[in-house]
């Protein structure tokens, strides 16, 4: 070891354990002769440090200090009888921030639960509708169509009708086939319920020709000559029509003895019926 | 505690003590005070209080103020009046907003180099002035350490917990405070 890492080790007492520091702080005893100048130091500190009180300043300190204590022993009296009504307030206002999360709770979930059975026409349907926009109700097609149902259930059939065509046509892609199936189904059998059994439908029997444009349209029965539509969602049941042609996708020519069935897109439908050309 | 003192309050009489100076007893309270003064007013002292018979006096005050909420033996309470003491010296420093007493440079540099000094020193004669001169050379938290540890007595574990520091940091603190110590001294001369 050289003599300047010898000199900082000493300076900085490493070569003594905690024990050797503890002995010579508390007793003023030094355990190596290195210490011996500082148990010197250490115990003048507490010598030249430390003097008796005088006893003028013990009597006038005693004598405050046990004013001291006897006001706050008497202050404390009142103080603990407060204490009780403190707590019971403490304890009201407690139980009452309670009931009222309690009650917000439960008045947010009755609403919700009312404003999840209500159907278009309905208060409360517009929160529904924003119930589930945020994740809260169901939202699915399926759930339109039992708000279908119960405008059906109230006679509202035009606006059960409308309400699937718009829930059809917003599912889309996202509704499953189950669905579909069920909204188309029911939406057949409320139109029909609109329109009447049996009837010829739009524009009618005889018509040289149906031409419309735009999704959603219904060219049922009839025997016109010709039925066009364009856009999606067209339905062209039965009917005598010599062509029935559909652009776009879902499309659906069922039945007839049209001549010509001519679809173009996706998903189109062409079954039954003795037509002549299915496409 | 192995530096032993002559206690006025033993450890066995110390819990019927602390009963009657709750109470407000007057000779409860002249028994702690001729106890402990002492030793508060001169770890106040070594730490550069402005008055440390005032700040002695606020102290034992703070102690009446609060004396009901103490609950232990006498070695706790010895360390529960130097964290207030401790407290209300640096409420005194803020009060003030004065520096901690100090001394010339030019007193503590020639503190050891003068032979007679280093002989008072080596004799423990030393002063009280000169003491101060010695601390001024540690740095704040060092001389906190030595003193509560020197002056007022306290253990490791009493020490930090008064400065609200750890034991390990007190234990580097007095031994970096006693290696300055002792560079001073050899510095000045002091055969090591």
């Amino acid at each position: 070891m050289s003599r300047i890492s010898d000199y900082r080790n000493r300076m900085a007492l490493t070569q003594f354990t905690d024990d050797d520091i503890e002995l010579l702080l508390s007793s003023g005893e030094a355990t190596d002769p290195e210490l011996s100048d500082l148990a010197v130091l250490v115990s003048a500190i507490r010598d030249e440090s430390i003097s008796e009180p005088r006893t003028a300043d013990v009597d006038r300190i005693a004598r405050g200090a046990a004013a001291v204590a006897r006001s706050k022993a008497t202050t404390i009296q009142p103080a603990s009888r407060l204490q009780p009504r403190r707590t019971a307030m403490a304890s009201l206002r407690t139980y009452s921030s309670v009931a009222m999360t309690v009650f917000l709770l439960v008045a947010v979930s009755s609403l919700g639960l009312v404003a999840n059975a209500a159907v278009p026409g309905d208060g409360l349907y517009v929160l529904d509708l924003a119930m589930e926009k945020v994740g809260i109700g169901a939202g699915s097609l399926g759930e339109r169509i039992s708000e279908a149902h119960v405008l059906a259930d109230r006679g509202d059939h035009d606006n059960a009708v409308a309400h699937l065509t718009a829930s059809i046509s917003e599912a889309g892609e996202t509704a499953t086939e189950e669905d579909l199936v069920a909204a188309l189904t029911a939406r057949d059998e409320y139109t029909e319920v609109v329109e009447g059994p049996g009837s010829p439908g739009t524009p009618g029997i005889g018509d040289p020709a149906n031409e419309n444009a735009g999704p959603d349209n219904n060219n049922a029965g009839g025997n016109s000559e010709t039925n066009e539509n364009a856009g999606p969602d067209n339905n062209n049941a039965g009917g005598n029509s010599e062509t029935n042609e559909n652009a776009g996708p879902d499309n659906n020519n069922a039945g007839g003895n049209s001549e010509t069935n001519e679809n173009a897109g996706p998903d189109n439908n062409n079954a039954g019926g003795t037509g002549k050309a299915g496409s | 505690m192995a530096y032993a003192r002559d206690l006025t309050v033993t450890t066995e009489e110390f819990p019927a003590t602390l009963d009657a100076a709750k109470a407000g007893a007057e000779w409860a309270w002249a028994q702690l005070y001729r106890e402990l003064a002492g030793t508060v007013t001169g770890y106040l002292r070594a730490r550069g209080a402005a008055d440390p018979d005032d700040v002695a006096s606020e102290t034992f005050l703070q102690i009446a103020r609060n004396i009901d909420s103490f609950n232990g033996d006498y070695e706790s309470f010895r360390s529960w009046v130097f964290v207030i003491a401790h407290r209300r010296l640096l409420d005194s420093r803020r009060a003030t907003d004065r520096r901690p007493k100090t001394v010339a440079d030019d007193t503590r540099l020639t503190l050891l180099s003068d032979p007679q000094q280093v002989d008072e020193v080596a004799l423990g004669n030393i002063s009280t002035t000169n003491l101060e001169a010695l601390f001024e050379r540690l740095t704040d938290d060092q001389r906190d350490v030595l003193a509560l540890r020197i002056i007022a007595d306290l253990t490791v574990d009493q020490t930090a917990l008064a400065l609200g520091k750890g034991v390990g940091a007190v234990k580097a603190l007095q031994r970096r405070a006693l290696a300055s110590l002792k560079r001073s001294m050899s510095e000045g001369g002091v055969p090591v």
